[in-house]
C-alpha cells in the first residue's frame, strides 16, 4: 500500500473522526472532569480529588448494589438468551406464516423499555395485577400474588420484564445466523444419522455462535447499565431495596440527591465495570474464533 | 464671568449630573413601588370574589410583557392553573408563558437555571417538603415578605405559613394544596362490627383489624382493613409518618434540623409497621405510589385509607365505592387530646420567584403569585380542578358554585384540550376546611432526599427481614445521624 493511499484514507476518517469526538469523548471528558469536582447544589462547586470515588468506594451499599447489578444482568441475559434461541430455532423451521410469526416476536421490540416497565408492573401488581387474579381465579394461588414483598421474586419479577423487551433483539440476530448456514451442511447431518437434537448441538449452535455471542455481549451490556425498567417497576428500588441496582444509585444520585460529583464517579465506575464486561466478551469471541 | 465662578459653575453641575445618575440606579426595587394595601386592605383584596390588584402595579412592571414559569405536567392536566393565567392575563396584559416539565426535571431544571443565574425563567416549580428549603437557603428565590404581614398570614392554613416561614423569611406562593382526610367504606366498617366511625389512630387500628377478619371470610384475602402508600417516589412514606408524628402533637424537624429521634416519631414508625406485620395493611402498601393506594381504595380492596381531599373526585370511577365512601377530618393519637389533635399532611407544591430575575419581573411574578393566592383564583383550583383551596374561606362560602364563570372554564378547557368540566358543589367542604384549619407540613432542609432514601430503605428492610422495628429505626437513625452531622 503507497502512503499516499493511507493518507487519503486518512483524510476521509476525519468526519468520522470528528463525529467521534463530538459524540465520544467530550461527553465522556465533560463526566470524567465532573467526578473530581464538588458539586452537590449545596456549596461552591471546587475541585475534590478523589473524594467523591471515595464516597462511593466506602459506601457500605455499594457491594450489594454491585451484586444486585450483576444479578440482574446476568439473570436477564440469561433469560433472554435462553428464549431467544429456542424463539430462533422455531422461526426457523417455520416455513408458512414465517412473517407473522416473525413479526410477532418483534413486537416487544417496538416498546420503550419504561412502557415495558410500567406494563409488567401493572401485571404484577399485587391488588389489581391480571397475573395474581389469574392464578387465584385459577386456584393454583391462595393468597394474592405480591412478587415485591420477597427480595428474590422481586428480582425475578424485573428481570422477566427486561428480558421481555431484549428477547426480540437477541432472537432476530441468533435467527440471521441460523439462516447464514449452508442447508447441505443439515442435509448431511440427516445423511449421519443425526436428529434434531444432534443438529442443534453440532451444527446449528456452534456454526451460529459468533452471532449469538456478539448478540448476548450487547444484550449484557445494555442490561447492565439498565434502569427504565427497574425503575419503573420498582421505584426506588423497591420494598427494602431489594432491586437496586447501580443504575438506580446513579439515578438517585443524580436526580434524588442532585449530586453532580458523586453521580459522575458512579457514571465512570460504570462505563469501566461495563468496558471490562465488554472487553472480556470480546477477548473470548476473538480467542474462539 | 470670574474664571472663579466659571470653575464653581462646572463643579455644580457636575455634582447635580452625578447625584442625577446616581439616585435612578440606587432607587428602590420595582417590586417597592406596589402599594399592597391600597386601594383596599391586603386580606380585603384577597378575600374579594373577584381579585383586587394592588396600587402602583403598573409602575412597577412597566414593560413587562410576559412571565415563564415552570410547571409539573403538560396543562392538559392543570385546567385551574390554565385559568388562572388567563384570568391573570385579562387582569394585567401581562401574558403567562407555561413551560411544562416531567415531574421529575421541575426541581433539577430550575436547579440550572438558578444556578446559571439566568433570569429568563421568572417562576420556579417546588416540593415544599423536600426542595423549598433547599431553595431559600441557598438564596435562589426571592423573597416575599412584603405579602405575608401577620394579617394575611391568620387567612390561611397555619401549617401552610408555618412551612414557608425559612429564617424569618417568606418565599412560597401556591401552585397545588391538597389536605389529608380519613377515607372509609361504610358498608364495610357496618358489616365487620364497626359502630364508631375511628376518632383516633388506635381505633383506626382496631376497625381496620375488624375490617380485615370480616373480609378475609366474605370477600377475599387480597382484601385488607387499611391502605396506604409508603413507597419512596414522591416522598410519600414521609408524608404518612408525618402525619402519625403530627398527630401526637410531634415534629421531624428542631430549630432547621431533621430531628426523628422522638417519642412521637418512634410512635409512627411502630405504628405503619404494626399494620403491616399483624396483616392489618398489605405489605404492598410499601411499594404504593399515591396513585396506587387510592386505586386500591377505589377498586374496594380496603376498607380505610388515609388520603389526599382530592382522591374523592375520583371515586366516580371506582363502581365499588362511587355510593360507599365517607371521609372524617385525619385522626388524633388518643382520646384525649383536643381535636386539634388531629392534624394530616399537607401535599404542597409551590411557586418560587427566581432571585436572578430583573426587578420589574420579580414585580410580575410577586403579582401572579398574590393573585394567586386570593378567593377568585382558589375557587377554580376546588371547584374546576377538584384540588382544595390554598384559602379555607372559599369552603364557608355558601354561593361559590355560583361565582366560578364556568363559560370561561370551558373555554379554557377547550383550548387546553381537556374534559369540559362540570358544574358541581364542594365535596365534603366541612371535612375539608376542618382539615385545613389543622394540616402540617414541614420544610425539611437540604440534604432531605437521603434521609427520605434512608427512612423508605429501612420500613422495607423491617417487613422483609423480619428485623425488630425498634432495631430497624434505631440503625436508621444512626445512619441519618451519621449524614445529617
Amino acid at each position: 500500500m503507497k502512503l499516499r493511499d493511507s493518507g487519503y484514507g486518512m483524510v476521509l476518517s476525519v468526519p468520522g473522526l470528528v463525529i467521534l469526538l463530538l459524540w465520544v469523548l467530550i461527553p465522556f471528558s465533560i463526566v470524567f472532569i465532573i467526578s473530581f469536582l464538588r458539586y452537590d447544589n449545596m456549596s461552591p462547586v471546587i475541585p475534590t480529588g478523589l473524594a467523591n470515588y471515595k464516597t462511593v468506594l466506602k459506601d457500605p451499599a455499594l457491594p450489594l448494589v454491585l451484586a444486585r447489578t450483576f444479578i440482574f444482568s446476568f439473570g436477564s441475559t440469561g433469560l433472554t438468551l435462553l428464549t431467544s434461541v429456542i424463539l430462533a430455532v422455531c422461526l426457523n423451521r417455520i416455513v408458512k406464516g414465517s412473517a407473522f410469526f416473525r413479526s410477532l416476536v418483534v413486537m416487544p421490540w417496538a416498546v420503550p423499555l419504561i412502557l415495558s416497565g410500567f406494563l409488567w408492573a401493572w401485571m404484577f401488581h399485587p391488588s389489581f395485577g391480571p397475573i395474581g387474579d389469574l392464578l387465584m381465579k385459577c386456584k393454583l394461588m391462595s393468597e394474592p400474588l405480591n412478587i415485591y414483598k420477597e427480595a428474590s421474586t422481586a428480582m425475578a419479577g424485573v428481570i422477566i420484564a427486561d428480558a421481555w423487551r431484549r428477547i426480540p433483539f437477541l432472537t432476530i440476530i441468533t435467527l440471521a445466523g441460523l439462516q447464514s448456514i449452508p442447508p447441505n451442511l443439515y442435509e448431511a447431518a440427516t445423511v449421519d444419522g443425526a436428529d434434531s437434537f444432534h443438529t442443534l448441538r453440532y451444527v446449528s449452535l456452534p456454526l451460529a455462535s459468533r452471532p449469538i455471542l456478539i448478540g448476548t455481549l450487547i444484550t449484557l451490556m445494555f442490561s447492565f447499565r439498565s434502569i427504565d425498567v427497574i425503575y419503573s417497576m420498582t421505584p426506588g428500588g423497591g420494598i427494602g431495596k431489594c432491586t437496586y441496582v447501580l443504575g438506580t444509585y446513579l439515578f438517585d444520585y443524580m436526580y434524588e440527591f442532585l449530586n453532580y460529583g458523586v453521580a459522575a464517579s458512579i457514571s465512570v465506575i460504570l462505563i469501566i465495570l461495563t468496558f471490562g464486561i465488554g472487553a472480556f466478551f470480546i477477548y473470548y469471541t476473538l480467542k474462539k474464533g | 464671568m470670574k474664571k472663579r465662578n466659571v470653575v464653581t459653575l462646572c463643579l455644580a453641575i457636575t455634582v447635580v449630573l452625578a447625584l442625577g445618575f446616581t439616585f435612578p440606579a440606587q432607587g428602590k426595587e420595582a417590586y417597592k413601588y406596589i402599594n399592597w394595601n391600597k386601594p383596599k386592605p391586603m386580606t380585603e383584596r384577597l378575600l374579594a370574589d373577584k381579585y383586587i390588584l394592588p396600587k402602583g402595579w403598573q409602575k412597577a412592571t412597566k414593560g413587562v410583557k410576559e412571565l415563564a414559569f415552570f410547571n409539573s405536567g403538560g396543562l392538559k392536566h392543570d385546567i385551574a392553573t390554565a385559568i388562572n393565567m388567563e384570568l391573570f392575563e385579562k387582569k394585567t396584559g401581562i401574558r403567562m408563558k407555561a413551560l411544562p416539565l416531567g415531574s421529575a426535571y421541575t426541581f433539577p431544571k430550575f436547579l440550572s437555571v438558578v444556578t446559571s443565574k439566568d433570569p429568563s425563567v421568572h417562576i420556579g416549580f417546588i416540593r415544599a417538603e423536600i426542595e423549598y428549603a433547599h431553595v431559600a437557603a441557598a438564596g435562589w428565590a426571592h423573597p416575599i415578605d412584603e405579602l405575608w404581614p401577620p394579617e394575611v398570614q391568620k387567612l390561611y392554613s397555619p401549617g401552610l405559613v408555618d412551612c414557608i416561614n425559612w429564617g424569618g423569611h417568606y418565599y412560597g406562593g401556591v401552585n397545588v394544596v391538597q389536605w389529608y382526610v380519613l377515607y372509609y367504606r361504610p358498608s364495610w366498617l357496618k358489616k365487620a362490627g364497626v359502630t364508631k366511625i375511628p376518632e383516633t389512630w388506635e381505633e383506626v387500628y382496631q376497625a381496620s383489624k375488624k375490617c380485615r377478619e370480616w373480609a378475609k371470610g366474605n370477600l377475599g384475602k387480597d382484601y385488607y382493613g387499611f391502605t396506604f402508600g409508603a413507597t419512596k417516589a414522591g416522598h410519600i412514606h414521609i408524608a404518612m409518618l408525618s402525619a402519625l408524628t403530627y398527630s401526637q402533637g410531634g415534629r421531624t424537624l428542631k430549630e432547621g434540623k431533621i430531628n426523628l429521634d422522638t417519642p412521637e416519631f418512634r410512635n409512627s414508625w411502630n405504628y405503619l409497621l404494626r399494620m403491616i406485620n399483624e396483616d392489618v395493611a398489605d405489605v404492598a402498601c410499601l411499594g404504593y405510589s399515591w396513585n396506587d393506594y387510592q386505586k386500591v381504595f377505589g377498586m374496594g380492596k380496603a376498607a380505610m385509607m388515609l388520603g389526599y381531599s382530592v382522591y374523592a373526585v375520583k371515586f366516580a370511577e371506582f363502581p365499588e365505592v362511587t355510593k360507599d365512601w365517607a371521609a372524617v377530618p385525619p385522626p388524633k393519637w388518643d382520646a384525649k387530646q383536643p381535636d386539634s389533635n388531629r392534624v394530616g399532611y399537607i401535599n404542597y407544591d409551590e411557586y418560587v420567584i427566581n432571585n436572578f430575575a430583573d426587578d420589574k419581573h420579580k414585580a410580575a411574578a410577586m403579582l401572579f403569585l398574590d393573585f394567586l393566592r386570593s378567593k377568585e383564583a382558589c375557587m377554580y383550583e376546588l371547584l374546576v380542578e377538584g384540588n382544595d383551596s390554598f384559602l379555607p374561606a372559599v369552603y364557608e362560602d355558601p354561593n361559590i358554585v355560583d361565582k366560578v364563570d364556568w363559560e370561561l372554564a370551558k373555554k379554557v378547557a377547550k383550548k387546553i384540550k381537556t374534559a369540559e368540566p362540570k358544574k358541581m358543589g364542594i365535596t365534603m367542604p366541612e371535612v375539608r376546611a376542618a382539615s385545613a384549619k389543622t394540616a402540617r407540613i414541614e420544610a425539611l432542609p437540604p440534604g432531605a432526599t437521603y434521609v427520605s432514601d434512608i427512612l423508605s430503605e429501612y420500613l422495607g428492610k423491617t417487613i422483609m427481614k423480619k428485623m425488630d422495628p425498634d432495631k430497624s429505626l434505631k440503625e436508621a437513625l444512626s445512619k441519618i445521624e451519621k449524614f445529617t452531622h
